[in-house]
């Protein structure tokens, strides 16, 4: 982190943060600090706790579709058997396992992976096929889908239970005792990157919104591999700074706004202009995401039991009504006249309930929704003429709606 | 008929009338049914409440009411299942369980209570960490849920008796049916692709210990016979299941016989036994911990290349046969491996595409003609 950074915008901020990230993993590699290959919502505190530096597969692969250089990595791994149909991340990722560098340069390759399945099945078959390829050990966290509003005692006893394991697994992957003292203290600034996180994007209530939520996209890299490390303090502290100013002194992304939208699931990163175009060009705005929500993790740091809970649980990892009533919350808490879900090839576990969420979701709040086909990291499921079209009919509908009020 | 023709031409009549079963079962005993959805879920609980399991492995049906919940892209066994749930096809059924298999089956049971909101939807979410001593209890834990939501519909307690007597019966019945997949392989002429499937999908529509005698009255009739001199290719096949039945009838056209099989609905639910405790809940959870070689089974090591040669050897099979279905996340995520396992053994294989609502069989019956054709080619 360099002195300058202060006077930057959060938005330039976070990539210098992300640049100086890959450059230091690198670095550290060279320098013979152990990696880890880890999933977004895994519970990196016991790695941060060890010195590890982790990595974040599904991170690289949306940056390498965001500089354009997804098909590269898809052509690899569909050519070694991997089927078009199965999640694009994944594709990338072994993709570049045999390629070793991509349009977002090079990540150093993992020592150990660690792997938490809250956000799906995928993963879980993902990390066994890297276990097996790099010939590293794999940590697995499983968090099994609850079907109950609340977990019940003996799966949070089943993920303690993996926690002690994990911690015993991490011992003798670096042959040295696990790091209780720092460990606390990484729970500790998880919290408060998260706690900050959370207040950051929830100023989006304000109207106008202050900021362009598409953005969080970006700061969603921050949170994702930080957590628990000063860094995502500093960075989320800044941010929330930069944009309470802005909601001090009635600053909007659009001054005149006039519509604001919920988005669900994974932008597509391939074409993330053509979202924020579609979006500007009628000053609408998107002022929240379900995606960006599941990284507000909080709980009682004295309680690894507490610890359970939260990472286990994030709305894919949860019964129907809870994604419905987050939804609706979202909808009324932001005012949102709009909903964006994204009918994602790469992602069934939120593609199969999104037709039933679309409708319950109308029925309930009277808000219109539209769902877009495509893929997060696979532009061919991608077609910019029907999401234009799809886009255009969810905004006839919000007018018509305004219209009969 | 011979006794061999009739066992099998009852049991192919059970396979084909799951709803019929269902409905004897029910005036016969009084008791009650439930509905038990793919891959793993030990179906002893049920059995050990009184109830009568009945497997949910979709079926051929024509999709119409199912896109009303699910993407062009979801697998056609999960699309069947939400046809048939929406048709009316399940309302025998007094509850159904649905193990968290793979994302889609994160997604069903959602979608199921919000179809049929008068049936219980029994979730259950068996562990990745099945092997350590955490994992064991929490599968315990898991079925000892399922029993207690059980109890309530059916208002009878089940006492840890019931399920250890449970357990036995199915050691029993899966013992069997390993001991026929063996004995089958000496009668390749009788026991076609299309025999052997009819023998192992009835066992999902009627009580274990019914089957396992007809399963056991067949092994004898079959160790009487000569064995055949079968003359066409033996193959083994991996995959979910082999339906629908033009599939194994075209097996047969082509001359297979189908020696071992690594089938989710097949030797998978069968080849593992239940080891002896005190607990019976503890059997079941040590009984997943054992398990090994299933793409919906926490495998770092992925097994499943190694068990497939192990098969092949075994049978002396000339190859196998993989038998993808479309839009199946698990099983596609374990073919490139399969694959790279077979090649290096020297094994060939064919990568077959299915669907249970095969459209066309056209380039099926070519691949499987041109496999054949190779097969044939390597043994001289
Ligand atoms: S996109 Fe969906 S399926 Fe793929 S890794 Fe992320 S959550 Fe899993
Ligand atoms: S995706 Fe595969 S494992 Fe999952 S329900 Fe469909 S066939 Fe079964």
């Amino acid at each position: 982190m360099t002195d300058t950074t202060q006077v930057k915008a959060a938005k330039d901020v976070v990539k210098d943060l992300q640049a100086e990230y890959y450059a230091e993993a690198n670095r550290a590699h060279e320098e013979g600090k152990l990696v880890a290959w880890v999933t977004s919502i895994a519970p990196r505190e016991f790695l941060e706790a060890m010195d590890i530096v982790t990595i974040y597969p599904e991170n690289h692969a949306a940056a390498i579709a965001a500089k354009k250089g997804s098909m590269e990595m898809l052509d690899i791994a569909e050519s070694m058997g991997y089927s078009i149909d199965i999640c694009s991340y994944a594709r990338v990722n072994l993709g570049y396992v045999e390629a070793g560098d991509s349009a977002a340069g090079k990540v150093p390759y993992p020592d150990l992976l660690f792997c938490c399945n809250n956000i799906c099945d995928t993963v879980t078959k993902w990390y066994e096929i890297l276990s097996r390829r790099l010939n590293v050990p794999l940590i697995m966290i499983d968090l099994p889908f609850s079907h109950f509003d609340q977990p019940q005692e003996h799966t949070i006893d089943y993920i303690v239970g993996q926690f002690e394991n994990a911690i015993k697994q991490l011992e003798e992957i670096t042959g040295k005792p696990f790091n209780y003292e720092k460990f606390q203290h990484c729970l500790e600034l998880s919290n408060q990157a998260s706690t900050l996180w959370k207040e950051s994007f929830e100023m989006g209530k304000n109207k106008p919104c202050p900021f362009n939520g598409l953005d969080y996209f970006n700061y969603m890299a921050q949170i994702v591999c930080s957590r628990g490390n000063e860094k995502a303090v500093y960075f989320f502290q800044l941010l929330k700074d930069e944009i309470a100013a802005k909601v001090a002194a009635g600053e909007g992304y659009i001054q005149d706004e006039q519509y604001r939208i919920l988005w669900d699931g994974i932008p597509f990163w391939y074409n993330l202009r053509v979202m924020a175009k579609s979006l500007k060009d009628r000053k609408a705005v998107q002022v929240a995401s379900t995606y960006t929500e599941n990284w507000a993790l909080t709980y009682d740091t004295t309680d690894l039991r507490s610890m359970a809970k939260a990472y286990m649980g994030n709305f894919t990892n949860r019964e129907f009504e809870f994604r419905f009533n987050n939804m609706c919350r979202i909808i009324r808490e932001y005012s949102c006249d709009g909903v964006i879900l994204h009918s994602n090839r790469s992602c069934k576990n939120q593609d199969f309930a999104m037709y039933e969420l679309a409708r319950q979701v109308t029925k309930a709040t009277g808000v219109p929704v539209a769902i877009v086909d495509g893929d997060q990291d696979d532009p061919r499921a991608f077609s910019e003429a029907q999401y234009e079209t799809r886009i255009q009919a969810l905004f006839e509908m919000i007018d018509q709606r305004r219209e009969a009020k | 008929m011979s006794k061999v023709e009739e066992i099998l031409s009852e049991l192919g009549y059970v396979a084909h009338h799951p709803a019929r079963m269902v409905e004897q079962w029910k005036k016969e005993t009084g008791g009650k049914a439930v509905g038990i959805m793919p891959i793993h879920c030990a179906e002893e609980v049920v059995h050990a409440a009184g109830m009568l399991p009945v497997g949910m492995w979709g079926g051929q049906t024509s999709i119409s009411l199912a896109p009303e919940y699910l993407q062009s892209f979801c697998c056609s066994i999960m699309k069947a299942v939400m046809e048939f749930t929406m048709s009316g096809a399940y309302k025998n059924l007094d509850a159904i369980i649905c193990p968290e298999t793979c994302d889609t089956l994160r997604v069903i049971p959602l979608m199921m209570r919000k179809a049929i909101p008068q049936t219980p939807i029994i979730g259950v979410v068996l562990p990745d960490n099945r092997k350590i001593d955490a994992g064991i209890k929490y599968t315990a834990a898991e079925y000892r849920s399922i029993v207690k939501q059980l109890e309530q519909i059916t208002g009878n307690p089940v006492k840890d008796e019931d399920l250890q007597n449970s357990v036995e019966i199915y050691n029993e019945h899966h013992a069997a049916m390993m001991e026929f997949f063996k004995v089958a392989v000496d009668h390749c002429d009788i026991i076609t692709p299309y025999n052997r499937h009819m023998v192992i999908k009835s066992s999902y529509f009627m009580p274990k210990e019914k089957h396992t005698v007809l399963v056991k009255a067949l092994i004898d009739e079959l160790i009487k016979l000569q064995p055949s001199q079968f003359k066409g290719h033996k193959v083994v096949v991996t995959g979910i299941m082999s339906e629908p039945d033009e599939l194994l009838e075209m097996f047969g056209k082509y001359g297979y016989a189908i020696v071992a099989d690594d089938l989710a609905q097949g030797s998978r639910q069968f080849r593992t036994p239940a080891p002896a405790d005190d607990d019976p809940y503890i059997r079941l959870g040590k009984r997943l911990a054992n398990f090994e070689g299933c793409s919906c089974v926490y495998d770092p090591e992925k097994l499943r290349g190694k068990l497939l040669k192990q098969l092949v050897d075994e049978t002396q099979a000339d190859g196998v046969v993989v038998l993808m279905m479309k839009f199946c996340d698990p099983e596609e995520y374990d073919y490139p491996f399969i694959k790279q396992d077979l090649e290096e053994a020297g094994i060939p294989h064919l990568y077959l595409e299915i669907e249970q609502q095969m459209e066309s069989s056209e380039q099926v019956q070519t691949r499987l003609q041109a496999f054949a054709e190779l097969l044939e080619e390597r043994k001289n």
